[in-house]
């Protein structure tokens, strides 16, 4: 319903002007990210970390190398990641069922973050539909053609099930998290809009979706990261926060134990 | 029942005390009107000269009564902005007195009689309240020239509006949804129209605006802040009457007149914007933007005693875009009331009330089309009573009993929609009241004004309710039948205002209160939109209480010409609610599970100067203030400012009379930024940009301040043709003042960070043609 607020400012902005201000702001004490995604469909663990910056800073995030970073399975005992590069820690060899319960500790410069992700069923990414959008965006006139993307899946039946799907256009992934509980379509066929304003392709491009089943605190992390960044109105909108993170130690970052399938589009 | 016998028990047992007084005392009674028009002038002060400190004061229907020894006395009458009345009365029985004050005129050639200068803020035990006179709503200047009750309040102290676009009223820390807003009695819960642009209130039939923003009287109850009591004009029992304003975004009219003359009288009253029309076609879309609202009153005495109004308000904005998408909402209330003085010394009002608000939000989604709509209503009795025992004591007694009702999201859509929303409970409550409140005069020097409020809420079903547990996941949930009680809470609200007189022009006062709220408004955005959802105190949330103590000295200057108040307050709030980060409080049927619960406080100084007579009028407020909220989870549990909390608030207001056909006005505001949630850092997930937050509210939106113009000129005056021009001049020195301020990546350099600032108005003129025959 935040796009209701959206709009509804939208109209008023109508006869609104806009001006670049300076802005001082003390900047926090820098913080560690841990970016901390399991695909087990691919048997694929993949933490990253680096840095906050303060915002004025020119964009360059300070990746951290030389942490102990491991995950551990109650049943298979503890793996440890390698630093494959600095501040990409990885490893290909955590084999995982349905329902474990994984433990993500990262030690950096003598602290201890962890964090737990259970592994959830996989459900199958039926199909993906990519057509022309009547409901093209907002404002007066809008220019262009723009897109509607929906997907289908079966979603299993007598059980709590969390989605996530990215999309990325010609191999970068877009600022969006579609996250989706199936708290009122258990058992059903879903066929799920992915709501994004003003989604424009050109000829050829690649469109990519990516389907994640992941587990309710990942859900609830992406949920709010897409709820609570402030948005285009600072003033009108929810008060910006920190996403609900799921990492104990950190105020920001989450570790995610997921599925994975992906399906691609050609446009023409 | 229960509480219905207990009020019939007081009122009997003090009617039947009468007698005591019936053998030394008489009473003098009536109506206070206006000669011209017929209108019930509220407040208007009745004086002995014999007894200097006794005197009455016309109710909320113009109704005064006065108990007196027999004797010879000079009567005398004033009300601001009319002649004094005065007769010399020998009373030795009961008399009915009905007078007719004259209006106060300034046309050439007739004698000017210039209104009393009477003292009653000094004597009164009115301590934070706040009176706008029609005359000040009338020539204040407006955005679009659209003249605006609660535009015009937010220019007194303690009184914040967090600047265009936000239709909310802030006052004395309070949230927007603290306000009692009412209007003939019954609640308006979203007083904006336009997202906030205007009120919902239409100042050309309004006859009495009162804010109490400290200690309410006893009658009144359910929010936290403050009362808003706005009175209809009852309309012309006299003669027939057309008005009505021209302007550049909206137009007026109202007709008015007798249905028996001097005894009986109707008044009805329209108004639509078009500037959506203009917008379109300058910018060739076919979008709608506006709101339309129809006052409507009549009223009829049936004899001396007895009394009947009935009145009613509707109205509905709507706006929408190329038939994609479109949200109306509206309120609706009406009100029948019976006014019926028994024995000269006891008035009472009974009154059925009905109050609604709705919205409905339609989304066109390729040929699929859903909607979502949301309605909360009730049903209120009220029954009071004002026993006028002497002149030294009067009794103010009686009950209420509403029955709320909310349907908090009915969705309907299409077949094979893919939106994930469902329609939610129905949720009931009933919530009775009540009350009694004395003014009490110990002496000629002190007044009391003490009560007290006994509110009784019940959670009713049908429908399942939901206990959770501390992280905020559902525990157990049970079934409760339609007339079943799921909850309740009882809570004794006490009001106290002590006043104490120093001497003809200085005074102090002192007031405590106690307020409880329970319908709680849930939204998480700061602004108020039509969206907005109430829930009803239940097992998971507690009724909101608050606490306010306040102090006020009152000086008035040459010979009351200029009335000084310095009120200081300090309040604290139990049970207030914010939400979670992320909650979704649109279609959850878990609401409950989603909110935080904490403390608020707030404390200031409010100093308002006012100079009341004279070719120059206006007023100078200052506030000084500070609201805090103490939220479980939000801000490390630590204390932090509110959103509405503001260090300094100016407003200065000068009205100025140049010759007898043209009337200048100027306001000039500051206030401090608003508290806002600025990023302290950036960090990169996922690949793209994000902000981090540190510390809730801890940054500044930039300070505030604007400078508006008005003139009006009389074009005619008479009793057969009125007309007028009004112009105003909103912004006068564009200032861009920053609507919202928001942080993205610098389009020109992907590497940097850039503040952008947006801001909505700099320089807006406007003129409107009044007319009235």
């Amino acid at each position: 319903m935040k796009i209701i607020t959206i709009i509804l400012t939208a109209c008023i902005l109508c006869v609104s002007c806009e001006e670049i201000i300076d802005v001082q702001i003390a900047s926090s004490l820098n913080q560690l990210i841990i970016e901390a995604n399991f695909d087990v469909s691919n048997n694929e663990a993949k933490v990253l970390l680096s840095r906050t910056i303060g915002i004025n800073e020119t964009n360059s995030y300070p990746l951290i190398s030389g942490a102990n970073t491991t995950i551990s399975n109650e049943n298979q005992g503890e793996f440890i990641l390698k630093e494959l590069s600095s501040g990409v820690y990885t490893n290909q060899e955590i084999s995982t069922n349905v329902g474990d319960k994984l433990k993500l500790t990262v030690v950096s410069e003598g602290k201890e973050y962890t964090s737990y992700s259970t592994v959830p069923r996989f459900v199958k990414f039926d199909s993906l539909i990519v057509r022309d959008a009547k409901f093209s965006g907002m404002g007066p006139k809008d220019q262009g053609k723009t897109y509607d993307i929906t997907v289908i899946f079966n979603d299993p039946p007598s059980e709590l099930n969390y989605y996530r799907f990215i999309e990325s256009i010609n191999g970068v992934a877009i600022n969006n998290n579609f996250v989706y509980d199936n708290t009122i379509s258990d058992g059903l066929r879903s066929e799920i809009k992915l709501f994004r304003r003003k989604r424009q392709y050109e000829s050829g491009d690649t469109i990519m979706i990516e389907m994640q089943c992941i587990d309710k605190p990942a859900y609830e992390y992406f949920k709010s990261f897409g709820e609570t960044m402030g948005g285009p109105l600072n003033s009108s909108s929810a008060t910006p926060a920190n996403p609900k993170t799921n990492i104990v130690g950190s105020t920001i970052g989450y570790f995610n134990v997921h599925t994975s399938e992906k399906k691609t589009v050609i446009i023409k | 029942m229960r509480y219905y016998f207990i009020v019939l028990s007081i009122f009997i047992l003090l009617s039947s005390t009468e007698y005591t007084y019936s053998e030394e005392y008489v009473t003098i009674s009536g109506t206070i009107s206006d000669a011209t028009t017929g209108e019930t002038l509220i407040g208007a002060v009745v004086r002995l000269k014999e007894l200097p400190s006794k005197g009455a004061i016309a109710n909320k229907y113009g109704f005064y009564s006065l108990q007196l020894n027999q004797g010879e006395y000079h009567l005398s009458v004033s009300y601001v902005g009319y002649q004094k009345y005065e007769q010399k009365l020998k009373i030795s029985s009961k008399l009915s007195l009905n007078i007719k004050l004259k209006a106060e005129s300034t046309l050439t050639g007739e004698v000017v009689v210039v209104s009393e200068r009477d003292n009653y803020n000094i004597t009164s035990t009115n301590i934070g309240i706040e009176k706008i006179s029609v005359a000040d709503i009338e020539t204040v200047p407006i955005l679009f020239g659209e003249r605006d009750i609660m535009r015009t309040l937010q220019l007194t102290p303690g009184v914040k509006s967090l600047g265009e676009g936000n239709g909310g009223m802030y006052v004395r820390g309070g949230d927007n949804s603290h306000n009692l807003i009412m209007l003939d009695e019954a609640v308006v819960y979203n007083a904006n129209h336009l997202l906030g642009f205007f009120s919902t209130f239409n100042s050309n039939v309004i006859k009495d605006v009162t804010l109490y923003k400290g200690t309410s009287p006893a009658e009144y109850g359910g929010r936290l802040a403050s009362v808003l009591d706005i009175r209809m004009n009852d309309g012309n029992n006299r003669e027939y009457k057309v008005g009505g304003g021209i302007g550049i975004i909206s137009s007026k009219l109202e007709v008015e007149g007798p249905i028996v003359k001097d005894k009986g009288s109707f008044l009805i009253a329209g108004r639509r914007t078009y500037a959506d029309l203009v917008y379109n076609a300058i910018a060739g879309t076919d979008n709608y933007l506006y709101f339309y609202d129809i006052n409507a009153k009549a009223n009829y005495s049936v004899d001396d005693y007895n009394k009947i109004f009935i009145s009613g308000y509707t109205g509905r904005d709507a706006i929408g875009m190329n038939e994609r998408f479109g949200i109306d909402w509206g309120n609706i209330t009406g009100t029948l009331r019976w006014n019926h003085i028994w024995s000269h010394n006891i008035f009472s009002n009974t009154s059925l009330i009905y109050s609604d608000y709705d919205y409905k939000v339609k989304i066109l989604n390729d040929a699929n089309e859903f909607s979502i709509s949301s309605v909360i209503k009730n049903v209120t009795l009220k029954q009071d009573f004002e026993y006028f025992i002497n002149t030294d004591f009067t009794l103010k007694f009686g009950l209420n009993s509403t029955y709320h009702s909310i349907i908090p999201g009915q969705v309907e859509f299409t077949e094979d929609v893919d939106i994930n929303l469902k329609s939610l409970e129905n949720k009931n409550g009933l919530e009775n009241a009540i009350f009694i409140s004395s003014i009490i005069k110990p002496s000629a020097l002190l007044t009391l004004e003490a009560g007290f409020r006994l509110n009784f809420f019940n959670l009713l079903g049908p429908g399942i309710f939901y206990n959770y547990d501390q992280s905020g996941s559902v525990i157990d949930s049970s079934y409760f039948a339609g007339d079943q009680n799921v909850q309740s809470y009882i809570n004794l609200e006490p009001r106290l205002n002590v006043s104490y007189i120093l001497n003809e022009y200085n005074s102090l006062k002192i007031a405590y209160s106690r307020n409880t709220q329970n319908l709680h408004l849930i939204s998480n955005s700061t602004s108020s939109t039509p969206t907005d959802l109430w829930i009803p105190s239940s097992q998971n949330v507690k009724p909101e209480i608050s606490d306010q103590i306040s102090l006020g000295y009152f000086h008035n200057l040459m010979d009351n010409t200029y009335e000084i108040s310095l009120e200081t307050y300090y309040k604290y709030m139990l049970n207030q609610l914010d939400l979670k980060n992320g909650a979704e409080i649109r279609s959850n049927e878990y609401i409950e599970g989603e909110l935080l619960n904490g403390d608020g406080r707030a404390y200031g100084l409010e100093l308002m100067i006012r100079k009341k007579f004279g070719n120059l009028t206006g007023w100078l407020g200052y506030t000084l203030s500070r609201t805090e909220k103490l939220i479980n989870g939000i801000n490390s549990n630590n204390w932090y400012p509110a959103k509405q909390d503001v260090t300094h608030d100016i407003s200065l207001v000068g009205i100025y009379t140049l010759k007898e056909n043209w009337t200048l006005s100027a306001t000039w505001v500051y206030n401090t930024g608003n508290a806002v949630t600025y990023p302290s850092a950036k960090y990169l997930v996922n690949g793209n940009v994000q902000f981090y937050y540190t510390e809730r509210n801890a940054s500044r939106m930039p300070d505030y301040h604007r400078l508006d113009l008005g003139a009006t000129y009389i074009l005619s005056k008479g009793d057969s043709f009125e007309s007028s021009l009004s112009f105003s001049i909103y912004n006068a020195y564009g200032r861009k003042n920053a609507y919202t301020i928001e942080f993205e990546v610098d389009p020109n350099d992907s590497n940097k960070t850039r503040a952008v600032k947006t801001y909505l108005f700099t320089f807006v003129p406007s003129i409107t043609y009044n007319f009235k025959f």
